[in-house]
């Protein structure tokens, strides 16, 4: 993000206190409540231990958590103490290309190492330049690590692999460095690869949950005092709509409200980013009124804390070009049941049942559960269920829609078939009927033109051979 | 502030442990368990090495049993049990509520808070639990749980003191594990039970801590073994200042002292806390 981005952030009219489905970065920190426990618990584990595995379900606020969270919080905690060894936090989310070569920059970078000195070092190298010649500890954060094995299959025991750097920086017990290995829990599997070569790999690992009642209220009403505090705006905010969005985001409150069609799981579970999603497009609705109020009957006509996923799935949807949307209803069809029950399905499966490549469909579930869209989640062995129990019935009703859609353009392409077909028949009784003519009209042309020859030549005949008497006679 | 309190915080003191007057420093324990097992030949080893012996010999239940008719006595606080239970009555520190950390509950420092009725925690391993318990203190009455998942214990150690007492020899009645043969020790170091701390703890041990050690040497394998755990084999220039008194130290143990980045002062533990309280009020 650049400076001047960073200037236009600071204006009320540029700023929302919510962040929509998106992650919040750091510098959102002063907006992110209601993980103030979790961000003090990994922060304490990051301080306490060589490394960290932070693990907890897709969607559940990792990111969120490290950047607005961990990393502000820690900063301010090591800014304090002042007679502790200098150092930075490295926050790298980077796997797609080279992580070794792009990890080595962003540190060289944050500690300002000198250029010539980067060309000559791998990871472990600059790790320990930094310790030993600049005499500061590092702090890093690896988030979203589970992409690092979606991109590379390196070799642990080959010395330029980003893997053979990182088993390295784990165990040389003389660097200054503590790690953090952040990580969707369906890939938590994924780290046996280390486990050979990282003996401490399973000591330490913390699990991120889902918000609880308390907190999601506080990721409600913090952002608006915060905001209330930095810009002297008045807000008001209806504690009916507070219950109204919390009961919204919980699968529990809904499957109640809709007759128990959902299938509840934890009572007390929250979704961050549908509550971000709810309150972002509240705030956009109320914003730029004197006084900013945020009413239940607001939220009612936008229709509801339902009414306002369901409104971002179609957007999502939407956006989709017709086939892939044919895709998605069957992929839907498997994966919420006539109950609106969920069921979580493998990409293999989702692949063999919708008739598309396995690389189509993990293309394209990753794009439905991804940071943007959080329709769907991605889960433990390889499978895949829909984002949030809240979800079914609009994930229900967009495919029913879409199928009787698809139904009746069906029905009206056969009728119009048949129509086509008729006119054909039609159209080829009347070429039939027209070709008959024809070929008649050519027999009796043909039929005449032989009279006409016979009567020429019988003239023609009687012109030679009758006596020129006779002629005469008759011209007489 | 991290105070690391060893054995041998009574050799200085004057008077005889037998009458009472004083609790016995370690070399006194080793000496008296050499005595008892009629292997005087043994009372120059270290007591840990004595007491595993004695465990060999006789088993563990005869150990316990004489270590709990010397050490079960209501001994009277030592000047650095007193030291350390009255810095809150100083001004600057009216917010002090200690961390003890300990393997056996110190009888003599426990009675001198409740004395005081002064707030103060205590995480102890529960080698059975395989945990450590964490016990509270309010100033009226203790409270005590179970630090089944350190990692996710939510404990805000913030600024408070540390005190490291690995040994607390006078376990009376509400105690009755000690940390005393060689194979306690190794027991401990395999279990990794530093570990099992709450993550917020063993952070201010490792990263944000000055240590002042009182009454102890790392010539001693089972100390060396415990402050590797904490830190880490790193190198600690640089990290907080840390001190140690201990009078005439040897060249070894002023070695290990310079190693690992803590002042040595070569004073005497009494004129330590007599210069300290005076500096204080």
């Amino acid at each position: 993000m650049s400076h001047d981005d960073l200037e236009s952030l600071n204006s009320p009219e540029q700023e929302s206190p919510y962040v929509g489905l998106s992650a919040f970065e750091e510098h959102q920190a002063k907006y992110f409540f209601g993980r103030e426990r979790d961000i003090r618990l990994i922060s304490d584990n990051l301080r306490a231990h060589r490394l960290t595995i932070l693990y907890g379900p897709s969607g559940v606020g990792k990111s969120s958590v490290l950047q607005a969270g961990v990393m502000s919080y820690l900063k301010g905690f090591l800014q304090k103490r002042k007679h502790l060894k200098p150092s930075k936090l490295i926050f790298f989310n980077n796997w797609r290309d080279n992580p070794h070569e792009d990890l080595c920059q962003e540190l060289s970078r944050a500690f300002g190492l000198p250029e010539q000195e980067l060309s000559n070092l791998n990871l472990f190298g600059v790790v320990k330049y930094i310790n030993q010649d600049l005499d500061q500890q590092v702090y890093l954060l690896l988030d979203q690590f589970e992409e690092y094995f979606l991109y590379h299959q390196e070799d642990i025991h080959n010395p330029q692999s980003f893997a053979y750097q990182l088993v390295q920086l784990c165990n040389e017990s003389q660097l200054n460095i503590n790690l953090l290995i952040s990580l969707r829990e369906d890939g938590f599997a994924l780290l046996d690869r280390f486990k050979g070569s990282i003996p401490s790999l399973f000591d330490n690992y913390l699990r991120l949950d889902k918000l609880d009642r308390a907190s999601a209220s506080r990721a409600i009403r913090g952002p608006l005092e915060e905001y209330e505090k930095e810009y002297g705006q008045k807000i008001a905010l209806d504690d009916t709509l507070l219950e109204a969005v919390l009961d919204g985001i919980n699968a529990a409150k809904v499957a109640e409200a809709q007759g128990g069609f959902l299938q509840a799981r934890a009572e007390d579970e929250y979704e961050a980013p549908l509550l971000q999603l709810i309150m972002q497009r509240l705030w956009q609705d109320a914003e730029g009124q004197p006084v900013i109020h945020l009413q239940h009957e607001r939220l009612q006509a936008l229709g509801g804390a339902q009414g306002l996923i369901q409104q971002h799935f179609s957007k999502v949807m939407q956006s989709f070009d017709p086939a892939t949307q044919k895709i998605c209803a069957r992929i839907f069809k498997m994966l919420v049941t006539a109950s609106r029950s969920k069921i979580a399905h493998s990409l293999e499966d989702l692949a063999k049942e919708t008739l598309t490549s396995e690389q189509e469909m993990q293309k394209l579930l990753i794009e439905l559960s991804s940071g943007k869209n959080r329709i769907l989640r991605a889960l433990p062995n390889q499978k895949y269920e829909i984002y949030h129990d809240t979800l079914a019935n609009a994930i229900y009703l967009w495919r029913s829609n879409f199928e009787a859609k698809e139904e009746e353009a069906k029905k009206l392409e056969e009728k119009l078939e048949e129509e086509r077909q008729a006119q054909r028949e039609r159209e080829q009784v009347l070429r039939e009927a027209q070709l008959d003519a024809e070929a008649k009209l050519k027999e009796r042309q043909f039929k005449l033109q032989r009279r006409i020859s016979w009567l020429v030549g019988l003239l023609a005949a009687l012109a030679v051979f009758l006596p020129l008497d006779f002629i005469k006679v008759i011209r007489l | 502030m991290v105070f690391v309190l060893g054995a041998d915080i009574y050799a200085s003191l004057e008077g005889n442990w037998h009458d009472g007057s004083r609790a016995p420093y370690e070399a006194e324990i080793s000496q008296h368990l050499a005595q008892r097992y009629n292997k005087l030949e043994l009372a120059h080893l270290d007591l840990h090495q004595v007491a595993q012996q004695w465990i060999e010999a006789k088993g563990n239940v005869e150990l316990m049993r004489e270590l709990r008719r010397i050490l079960g006595k209501n001994y009277p606080a030592s000047q650095l049990h007193q030291f350390i239970c009255s810095l809150g009555e100083h001004s600057q520190y009216r917010d002090y509520h200690p961390v003890i950390l300990t393997y056996t509950l110190d009888d003599v420092m426990v009675r001198s808070f409740e004395g005081r009725k002064r707030a103060f925690d205590v995480f102890k391993p529960s080698p059975k639990d395989k945990c450590y318990i964490h016990s509270h203190f309010d100033g009226e009455a203790w409270q005590h749980k179970a630090v089944t998942d350190p990692n996710k214990y939510d404990y805000q150690v913030g600024q408070r003191p540390i005190i490291i007492k690995i040994k607390g020899y006078f376990e009376g009645s509400r105690d009755s594990q000690m940390l005393i043969s060689e194979d306690d020790h190794l027991l401990s170091f395999s279990e990794n039970l530093l570990n099992k701390l709450p993550a917020s703890v063993l952070g201010k041990l490792r990263q944000d801590s000055c240590f002042l050690f009182l009454g102890l040497g790392l010539d001693r394998w089972h100390y060396r073994g415990i402050f590797k755990q904490i830190w880490q084999d790193k190198e600690r220039k640089n990290l907080l200042e840390s001190w140690a008194v201990q009078r005439q130290a040897d060249s070894f143990n002023q070695k290990i002292w310079e190693n690992h980045n803590v002042n040595w002062l070569d004073s005497d533990l009494s004129y330590f806390i007599n210069r300290l309280e005076s500096a204080l009020s």
